[in-house]
This record gives C-alpha cells, structure tokens and sequence, in this order.
C-alpha cells in the first residue's frame, strides 16, 4: 500500500474512533438522550428543531 | 413508565440475561462472532503483510462487533448501553460493506486499487462517522414497550443507502471482470467469491432493514420487527462458508498452515480450561507442565509445517520458471530449425542437380561424394524436420487441413514410393487390401502421410532380413477416440530386430529409442514415434505397436474412424 493510501485510511481510522469516543462520552458518561415514555411522543418524523439534548 | 417498572434481568458479562427474545437463535450466532474472530485472525496471523488477508481481517472485526454489540444491546438492561451499542453498530455496518467491495477488488485484481478508488469508496462513510453521535443516528430510547429499542434517525436511512450502492458495486464489478477474464478458472473464482459475499450481505442487511423499516410486525402474531434481523446473522456462516471452499478449492489462503494453528490453539484452550476444574496444589502444577508441553509443542509443530510451506513455495516457483524457459527453449529451436533448414534445401537442390547431370557430366568418384552428400543433406533435413514439427506440437501451432481421403489409395502410394529402397535391402514384402471395402478417412494428407511413412520406413530400417507384411482391414466392431463405430485399421509387421516388453510403454514419448535401435540405424533421433502419436491423437486416431520381444519382429498399427 502506498503511503498516501496509509495516511488515508489512518485518518479515517482516527476519525472512526473520535466518533466512538464521542458517541460513548455522549450516552455512557453524560446520559445525554431522551428517553421516551408516552407512546404518543415517540416521533414519527424527524425534526432537528424539536430535538433537545438535556 | 420508568426503568424499574420493566423489571429486565442484570445483564452478566454483557451478553448474558433473561432479557433476549428468542435465545437459541440469539446464542447460535455466538458461534459467528467466534468463527468469524478465529477465522479472520489466523488468516491475518499466516500473512500479515498481504493487503487482502488485512482487509479480511478488518471485516471480521467489523463483524465481530456487531455481533458483539447486537448481542449487547439486547441483553443489557442499561438503555445507556443499548444506545452506545445500537449507535456503533449502525457505524459499524457501512463500514462492513465498504470493505467487502475493497476485499472484492482486491481478491479479483489481485493488486491494490488507486487511492482515487479508495476515496470514492470510503469517503461517503464521513457522513456517518460524523453524525454518529448526534439525533441524526439515534432520536431517542423507547420505553413504552419494555422492549429496549432505540429509536432510529435519518443516518440509518443513509447507511442502508449505502449498504445498497455497495452491494451494486460489488456486483457491477464482478459482472465487468467476469465479462473480461478469458480464464475459466479465474471467472469460477469471481462468480463464487461474488456471490458469497452477495449473499452474505443481503442477508445480513435483510433483518435489519425489516426491523428499521416495519416498527410493528405484530401482524405476524408476535412483534417480529427486531427479532426478525437476527436470522439475518445466518449470512456469516455463508460468508466464512465461502471463505473456507476457497481456501480448499483455490488455495487462496494456506489450509496447512491453518489447520496446524487451529490445532494447536484448540489444544491449548483445552488445556488451559482444566485450571477452572482443578483444585489441589499438585493437579494445578500438573496442568501448567502440560500446557507449557502443549505450547512448545505447538510452537515446534506449526514452524515445521511453515518452513514446510516455504519449501513447497519456492519449488512452484522453479517450476513455474522452468516451464518459462521450456517454452523458450521450444521457441528458440523453432527458430534455429527454420534458419537451419534453408541452407540445407538448398544443398540438398544443388546435389541433385549434379547428380541428374544438369550440370555436366561428373566422374564416378565426384559421382559418389555427392551422393553422400545427398544423403546426408535428405537425413538432417528429415532431423529438422522433426525438431520442427515438434516445435509446432509444443507451441500448439501445427495446423492441419482435414479431407476426405482414400487410405487405400495413399498406402499404395507409400508403398509404391517405398518399394525400391525394400527391394534394395533384399527384404520380401506384401500388401493386402480388400478390393471389396472403401477406405475413406478424414486426415491431414501431408501429416497423416508422414505418420505412415514414419511407421514403414522404421519396419525397413530395423528389418536386417526377412519380410514386411503391410495390410489394411476395415472393422465395423471397434471404437476410436470418443464414439463408436467403423474403424479402418493398417498393420506393419515385420521380422525385424522387435521391441523389448520394457521399452513397448515407453516407444512413444519423446526422445525415446530402444537399446538395440542402434545396431540397425544409426540416424535416429527418437522424435519420429512421437511425432506420429501427436498427429494421430490430433486426427482422434490411435497409434500403437506389438511385439513379442527383442529378435522376435513388431507390428505396429495405425486405426482411424472411418469416414460416413
């Protein structure tokens, strides 16, 4: 493999990790998702505006 | 509703609880995440340097994490964790598909692709890994059913979008090589290696797609959408399935290798696991000795076996350039002859000239030398003629121009051609042919000729004294080459100097002379028989000889179907 392909996929590695980290500090550490009890809140269509993280 | 009214079971190492639907099938897909670890990882473990077994092993980690993860997320009683895996997962699962089309080219090309191609395969997985930890992913945890489901957002659409235009990919790319390769054996490779990996992931994309795209199955009479994508998991037993007939039918990877490692690892896993039954002292040290026994073992075993593997590599290396400088060989010989063959026609036209007086009239001894030269001359070019003719036979480019033709008619000729150099030796010689049958073959004149001509000629020049008896019969009972029916059959049988039993098998192959060929010829090169059989095999005929041994005479036969 040439070395512009190792940086490629070296990158692409970090990224997929970074990703990781933070997706794990996100729900592990901080909990920081809603958790849904009414069925009728449950959204059917997604909306980023009514999305609000605690 | 809260997290305690659901009353799930604590999850034990992750994996374990009451909290999974169905768990024969959930738990048969251990044997997966475990086949797919052993596999990937002892593949990587005998070439670590090749990109393919890299990008193998990458995939079957992938995999192994999603199971792994799916695994999780269903038996955990933590929606924190259901989360962080059902998030990863889904990361996870492009990412499979990417490197399956990677694994693809690479396993069809044999060499790397451009980064260009790289980056129009992994580029889009950004989006992905950018909007993992985001709602774009997951919008939230539903608890209204007790079921522990995440609820998806728009990434996961994305991703099986791109699951999708992979999996096209993969296709296109196995239908375009396929489509170009004109090696059989290469396009048995691209079908099947394409088809697995096809295979493996539909199903694998199937129970997910179902689950994220029908909320509610309950139709089917139990709430089936989630369940359902665990059956897709049955795909990777297809996947290592495929990975294992190729490795058997292609050695694609060093089964040898393998099998010894695999050996030696089951041996010291189960060695290992009697330190969890022993109690005492004594058993526990007994144990250890052993499992270090097994190690050095092991270690001893799978060295021998790999330098075994070296030897045999480098050896089909030297074969491969033996059979490189074999064809150069035969191509430098098929140019040498050429070259040599010129000069010696022309020597051979020049000598007949002087001798049939064109030239003026010659005194009896010039009379003499040139007729040796003659003679000489027609024998080397009858040798050339030979390495020729095996020069085509070997490069596969002797050309025959099959018509119908009177073997009776030709044999009469030969005959006729042959007669004075028999009655020269004092030989007696015979011909019989039943007026009463046609004779009508399809051959090459020319090649077919020289196989006849071969076969008498060498019955006069290994027959001192006595008689040659030639006679061709039809028979109506025999089959030749691949379908039956009437043959037309020639026989030479002579009083000559005979075949030993030992040399009859090997009379045809190439170079091949009896011991005592020489006491009655001199000029023979041992290509002549050989030749014969080539043409013959080329006409789907049969060439063969008898003898009762040495000082007892030969036959030999030349059988062709005969013609409609």
């Amino acid at each position: 493999m040439d070395k512009k392909s190792k940086i490629f996929f070296i990158a692409l590695t970090f990224l997929l990790f970074t990703s990781i980290g933070v997706t794990y500090y996100r729900y592990v550490v901080l909990g920081d998702y809603t958790i849904f009890t009414d069925e009728n809140t449950i959204p059917s269509v997604f909306d980023i505006l009514k999305f609000n993280t605690k | 509703m809260d997290l305690l009214s659901c009353n799930w079971d604590t999850a034990k190492f992750l994996i374990f609880s009451q909290n999974v639907f169905d768990p024969l099938i959930y738990y048969s897909h251990l044997t997966a995440l475990v086949l797919s670890l052993v596999f990937g990882f002892f593949v990587f473990w005998n070439n670590r340097k090749s990109i393919i077994t890299q990008v193998l092993f990458i995939i079957t980690l992938l995999l192994s994490y999603w199971l792994f993860g799916d695994l999780t997320l269903w038996a955990t009683e933590k929606s924190y964790i259901t989360m962080f895996a059902w998030s990863t997962i889904n990361l996870a699962e492009p990412f499979i598909y990417a490197f399956s089309l990677y694994f693809i080219y690479l396993f069809i090309d044999k060499q790397d692709i451009s980064l260009k191609k790289k980056f129009a395969i992994f580029s889009p997985l950004l989006i992905t890994i950018i909007l993992t930890p985001t709602v774009f992913a997951l919008m939230g945890f539903n608890l209204t059913t007790c079921d522990r489901d995440a609820i998806e957002g728009p990434l996961v659409y994305y991703g099986y979008l791109l699951e999708i235009i992979y999996t096209l990919w993969i296709i296109v790319v196995a239908f375009s090589r396929h489509k170009k390769t004109q090696n059989k054996d290469q396009k048995h490779q691209i079908s099947l290696a394409a088809t697995g990996i096809v295979l493996f992931l539909l199903s694998f994309a199937f129970g997910n797609i179902i689950g994220s795209l029908f909320t509610d199955l309950s139709f089917l009479g139990e709430d089936y959408s989630w369940t359902i994508g665990q059956y897709g998991l049955f795909g990777v037993p297809i996947f290592i399935g495929l990975l294992s007939y190729m490795i058997v039918r292609f050695k694609a990877f060093n089964i040898k290798l393998f099998g010894a490692q695999a050996l030696v690892a089951a041996l010291v896993f189960l060695v290992g696991s009697e330190f969890f039954f022993v109690t005492s002292l004594t058993n526990r040290v007994l144990v250890g000795v052993t499992l270090v026994l097994v190690c050095i073992g092991g270690y001893l075993l799978v060295r021998s076996v790999k330098s075994e593997i070296k030897a045999k590599e480098s050896l089909q290396v030297a074969n491969a350039r033996l059979q490189e400088l074999d064809k150069q060989k035969t191509e430098f010989v098929s140019f040498a002859t050429h070259q040599l063959r010129s000069p010696l026609t022309s020597i051979l036209g020049n000598a007949s000239l002087i001798l049939e007086g064109d030239l003026g009239k010659i005194s009896e001894p010039l009379r003499e030398v040139v007729n040796t030269i003659l003679l000489s001359t027609k024998t080397q070019i009858n040798v050339v003629e030979s390495y020729l003719n095996i020069s085509r036979i070997e490069l596969g480019t002797m050309k025959y121009n099959f018509v119908e033709i009177d073997f009776a008619d030709l044999l009469r000729e030969i005959v006729g051609e042959q007669k004075p150099t028999i009655e020269a030796k004092g030989l007696k010689y015979s011909l019989s042919i039943d007026e009463n049958q046609t004779y009508k073959i399809k051959a090459d004149p020319d090649k077919f000729k020289q196989v006849v001509m071969n076969i008498i000629d060498n019955s006069i020049k290994y027959t001192k004294e006595g008689s040659i008896a030639i006679s061709l019969e039809k028979s109506l009972e025999k089959n030749v080459g691949h379908g039956a029916g009437a043959v037309v059959r020639l026989k030479i049988a002579d009083t000559g100097v005979g075949i030993a039993p030992a040399v009859l098998p090997k009379l045809f192959q190439k170079f091949s002379r009896a011991e005592n060929a020489n006491e009655a010829n001199i000029h023979g090169t041992g290509l002549g028989l050989y030749i014969a059989k080539q043409i013959m095999n080329a006409h789907g005929g049969k060439i063969w000889a008898e003898s009762a041994g040495e000082g007892k005479g030969s036959q030999f036969y030349v059988e062709m179907p005969a013609g409609r």
